[in-house]
């Protein structure tokens, strides 16, 4: 049984296990560099859109594995539209209506094909695909177009300013930090900002000194190394000094996370002590107690981080509202529910009364109007729509839902899953680029992370059965033994 | 005594909680067409698919001792290297490949790497001569009746060089007409050939037309072996072989049920096949049943009760439905299964993995999927009310499962159609037809769940309940149809019924059927 246990577990939680280990090992080949507050912003913002087109895309493979490939060409689509017309100085709201208007449409279009003339959708969506793509190049004319709105860039999430601002505070965790720096360099442990500038500007001298400097080459070859490998050790300790020490947080952004790690904590205990006096099953109590202090931490650390660059990017608060709002209609609503029936079996979900046709309809059309959004997101991002914009958009959206659990065939998948997919995915991606992996290598790692996640969920499966044949077999013989044993009788 | 080319002794399958099979022995001489007969779920299949090495040697007990040596077959091919083939009830023929391909499919003609096309085409057109199909073998299969694609199956396993054949239910999907045809082929491949055959079949004029030996089945075993060869065997004779067996009380009693008024009526109902328009699969029916009250469907496979029922429930089977639906006396249409189970229908299915539950989603989830309304305001789902809702259903039937949040592919089949019903109930209908409600599950969960029908005619509602098990059929309603070949073809009291004249009825039809309006048939054919 303890086995099992650990088997259900790993099933459970192994892409947020290969998530971490993920981020360990990136963080140790680029020497903490993919944790820099910088790159945990600039994380959020890149892939902003997976996280927008991936949960329309679960919606879609919900109903039974189906897809829609058009994505990145709707994002295009829209994307472009919206760039012409804010180039034409109408006003952004008006922009990002027509937008999702696009998308919306482009939604009943293929909802219209795939729910109620029974095109199979990978048909229906290629040819959208194709066609948005070419309506796309046909409005922008082929030529490309910039966007200087601040207002629109701020609120979607582009330019320089798309955070929500606050007040700075120094950071005292990086004076901790410069601290330990320092203590590695002179032997000598303390906080006095005075001491710790005194390094700073030692190690300034030396770097000044430059490689012809006698010094520099007698401490060089002590150390056994070059004079210009020894110049690029020191340099490197003065800038991680210099960052920790001119460390500033956003004061807003650390309100904001506390709150929410605070909100999270009081929602989890109320909402058990709620369950528990109904008389429902709750889970145990020191599974759920881990698990509160994990995601605590999480949401804790993230803020921290965020307010170490700039703040909370206004992309995160999209993402956030878009993945809130789904996952609540694809657990709480009757649309959501049918969703899962439909993937599941949909015969069975017709002749229970529902309207089958009607739910294909709903995740297309959905899905579309995701796309539109992730249109705006994306021109905001770029500040700036071309004709190629969004190719491959549909791969990573996909990709998100499979890393994140989502079954092939449908009826399986949640929001959760698409965030961790799209999060690895994006984790993947930038601890590649920061550790200079060439763009082709990048594209066969991300190949291979795809199948070990399917792969993984195919053993598990078969496991699963092989389990239970054994358990079969094994009822079988005491069926059959004991049936002997009454004839005897 | 010609020579015993087929020796099976005392073969024992067994499935989770059933024995399917228990100590059978078949012999088949050379040269014989063998008929295997009995009821639905008797063993017949299972024991040609031991045969056949679809079950594995190893899965079973006992040996098959064919050609005068011990076989284990371990897989078809095993099975058909050795001249076995079989021929089962759906075709398996690729619609858009040619007669020929599908004639030579894994058994290509030609080299290693390269089809010979011209070698495979003649070779078939000879195999298709032999069964007397004047088609050509590069004739697409979709475009060819079921009757031919039952001729091709025939010279395809005839290619295989087969010794002994395999016919499961050869004619079920087949009008009079072919089936009358088939009936001879086989005569004529006995007489010329020199092929050995097992048929099993449902329609007992069938079998004594065509068998020289008939082995009934019944309940996993062997039963007898008659030889008709040189004596007359009549139905009535094979009749008490396959359903000689007692009722004892496996059926819980009803007290204190009144039976109400006519809750639904169905009249003249007629349903034709969605696929091949012209076939009527319901023909002319008229039933009803009253609140409180039980009513049975008896018939065989393919008689059309499942389709009458889907038919009924909001069309979802068949085209071309004609008839009058009235439910407490006043005439609706139902269009869809949504409108008919807010008429106050519901429709337990016979499939309940295919058409009934969703087996990836959770006991709670497929509870209240028929009726989610019951649980939400406006869209959004109550699921503390929904939660409630299960606990009750699951407590109320006693399905056995850690928790409602526990997948139904997870249960075993038993606890699956408590789940079903959980699901229809909850729908809280007027009328529920079950369909083969204890299909598949074992004796103790059959006693439960006769006990919830028991309580449903309880609380007034009407339960319509088909079934092909006799005994079933008989202890639990108040009133039995009994069904054959799309029509109704007798009513009676459950009081008054016994195995034995309830299948006097089928075979009173069919016997007069089959052959007397052939002619008919076959100008009717002819006009197409």
């Amino acid at each position: 049984m303890g086995a099992n246990k650990i088997t259900n577990f790993l099933r459970k939680y192994m892409m947020l296990i290969a998530m971490v280990i993920v981020i360990i090992v990136f963080a140790v080949i680029t020497d903490g560099k993919t944790l820099y507050p910088i790159n945990i912003t600039s994380l959020i913002s890149q892939n902003a859109y997976v996280f927008v087109l991936g949960t329309g895309m679960l919606l879609c493979i919900l109903t039974g594995g189906n897809i829609d490939l058009s994505v990145g060409s709707v994002v295009c689509l829209a994307g472009g539209v919206g760039a012409i017309m804010m180039t034409k100085n109408i006003p952004w709201p008006v922009a990002v209506i027509v937008m999702l208007i696009m998308g919306l449409l482009v939604g009943l279009w293929h909802g219209f094909w795939i729910a109620y003339v029974k095109v199979p959708p990978f048909i229906a969506t290629l040819v959208g695909m194709l066609a948005f793509r070419g309506l796309a190049n046909i409005i922008m004319g082929g030529y490309a177009y910039d966007i200087s709105d601040k207002g629109f860039l701020n609120v979607f999430g582009g330019g320089n300013s798309c955070y929500i601002p606050g007040s700075y505070i120094p950071d005292k965790l990086g004076v901790v930090k410069a601290a330990l720096t320092n203590y590695r360099i002179t032997g000598e442990f303390t906080l006095d900002a005075g001491k710790l500038q005194g390094t700073v500007d030692a190690l300034q001298k030396t770097v000044d000194a430059g490689k012809d400097d006698v010094v520099n080459k007698i401490a060089a070859s002590i150390d056994g190394i070059t004079v210009e490998q020894y110049l690029a050790n020191v340099d490197k300790q003065l800038s991680t000094l210099k960052m920790n020490l001119t460390a500033q947080l956003n004061v807003t952004c650390l309100i904001v996370g506390l709150l929410i790690a605070v909100g999270f904590v009081v929602f989890t205990v109320v909402n058990r002590k709620r369950l528990i006096k109904k008389g429902y099953k709750v889970a145990p109590l020191g599974s759920v107690i881990i698990k509160t202090v994990i995601i605590f931490a999480v949401i804790l650390w993230t803020a921290y981080k965020l307010a170490g660059y700039k703040g909370i990017p206004t992309a995160l608060i999209w993402i956030a509202l878009i993945l809130g709002l789904f996952a609540y209609i694809t657990t709480k609503t009757t649309l959501g529910r049918n969703l899962y029936a439909v993937g599941g079996n949909e015969k069975a979900t017709r002749l229970s009364g529902i309207d089958t046709r009607k739910v294909m309809f709903s995740a297309y059309t959905l899905m579309g109007v995701l796309s539109g959004f992730a249109g705006v997101l994306n021109i905001a991002r770029l500040s700036g729509s071309t004709p190629t914009y969004g190719v491959g958009f549909e791969m990573d959206a996909i990709a998100a839902c499979f890393i994140g659990g989502a079954s092939a065939y449908g009826g399986t998948g949640s929001i959760g899953g698409v965030i961790i997919g799209a999060a690895l995915m994006g984790i993947i991606n930038q601890g590649m680029s920061i550790a200079d992996t060439p763009v082709n290598y990048q594209k066969v790692v991300k190949g291979i992370v795809l199948i070990v996640a399917v792969l993984f969920d195919v053993i598990m499966q078969m496991r699963r059965k092989g389990a239970k044949k054994k358990k079969l077999k094994k009822k079988l013989k005491n069926v059959v033994s004991t049936e002997k044993g009454g004839a005897n009788v | 005594m010609a020579k015993v080319l087929l020796e099976m002794k005392s073969i024992t399958k067994t499935f989770p909680g059933v024995k399917a099979l228990d100590n059978v022995n078949l012999q088949v001489e050379e040269g014989e067409i063998h008929a295997l007969v009995g009821e639905n779920g008797a063993g017949k299949s299972t024991l040609m698919n031991v045969l056949s090495g679809i079950y594995p040697f190893g899965t079973y007990e006992g040996d098959i001792v064919y050609d005068g040596e011990v076989c284990e077959f371990h897989n078809i091919k095993d099975s058909e290297r050795k001249g076995i083939v079989i021929i089962h009830q759906e075709l398996a023929l690729v619609p858009y490949l040619t007669i020929g391909e599908n004639m030579f499919l894994g058994n290509e003609q030609g080299s290693k790497w390269c089809i010979d096309w011209n070698k495979t085409y003649a070779e078939a057109d000879k195999y298709l001569a032999m069964v007397g199909l004047t088609d050509s073998s590069k004739t697409l299969i979709k475009d060819i009746g079921t009757g031919k694609q039952q001729l091709v199956e025939i010279a395809k396993a005839l290619a295989k060089h087969a010794k002994l054949l395999i016919l499961d239910e050869p004619t079920s999907s087949l009008n009079e007409t072919d089936s009358r045809a088939l009936l001879d082929l086989m005569k004529k491949l006995q007489r010329e050939e020199g092929l050995t055959m097992i048929i099993i079949s449902h329609k007992l004029n069938e079998v004594s037309y065509v068998a020289d030996k008939i082995t009934v089945v019944r309940d996993g075993s062997t039963i007898e072996t008659m030889d008709s060869k040189n004596q007359e065997i009549s139905e009535a004779r094979i009749i008490k072989g396959m359903v000689g067996r007692e009722i004892t009380d496996r059926f819980p009693k009803r007290h204190d049920v009144e039976i109400g008024d006519v809750m639904m009526e169905v009249d003249n109902w007629t349903v034709y096949h969605p696929e091949f328009s012209e076939r009527k699969v319901v023909d002319d029916v008229s039933i009803n049943v009253r609140s409180g009250e039980v009513v049975g469907i008896y018939g065989l496979m393919g008689a059309g009760r499942t389709e009458l029922a889907m038919s009924i429930f909001g069309r979802s089977y068949g085209i071309g439905i004609s008839g009058d639906l009235k439910l407490k006396g006043k005439k609706v249409t139902l269009k869809s299964p949504k409108k008919a189970i807010e008429a106050g229908l519901a429709y337990v299915t016979e499939d309940r993995k295919g058409n009934g539950l969703v087996l990836s989603n959770s006991i709670l989830r497929n509870t209240t999927l028929a009726n989610l309304a019951g649980v939400s305001r406006a869209t959004f789902i109550d699921k503390d009310k929904e939660y409630e809702v299960a606990q009750e259903y699951v407590e109320k039937l006693r399905t056995k499962t850690p928790s409602v949040d526990q997948l139904v592919g997870n249960l075993s089949g038993g606890n699956q159609q408590k789940v079903l019903l959980a699901k229809w109930m909850f729908a809280d209908p007027d009328v529920l037809i079950l369909d083969e409600p204890t299909r598949g599950i074992d004796v103790g969960a059959k006693y439960e769940i006769y006990c919830i029908i028991n309580d449903l005619a309880k609380a007034g509602k009407s339960v319509v309940m088909i079934s092909s098990e006799l005994p079933e059929v008989i202890g639990m309603s108040d009133r039995i149809y009994i069904m054959n070949q799309a029509k109704i073809v007798g009513e009676m009291k459950a009081s008054e019924a016994t195995q034995e004249n309830i299948m006097a009825c089928i075979v009173g039809v069919s016997a007069e059927k089959n052959y007397a309006d052939g002619e008919g048939r076959e100008a009717n054919n002819g006009r197409k």
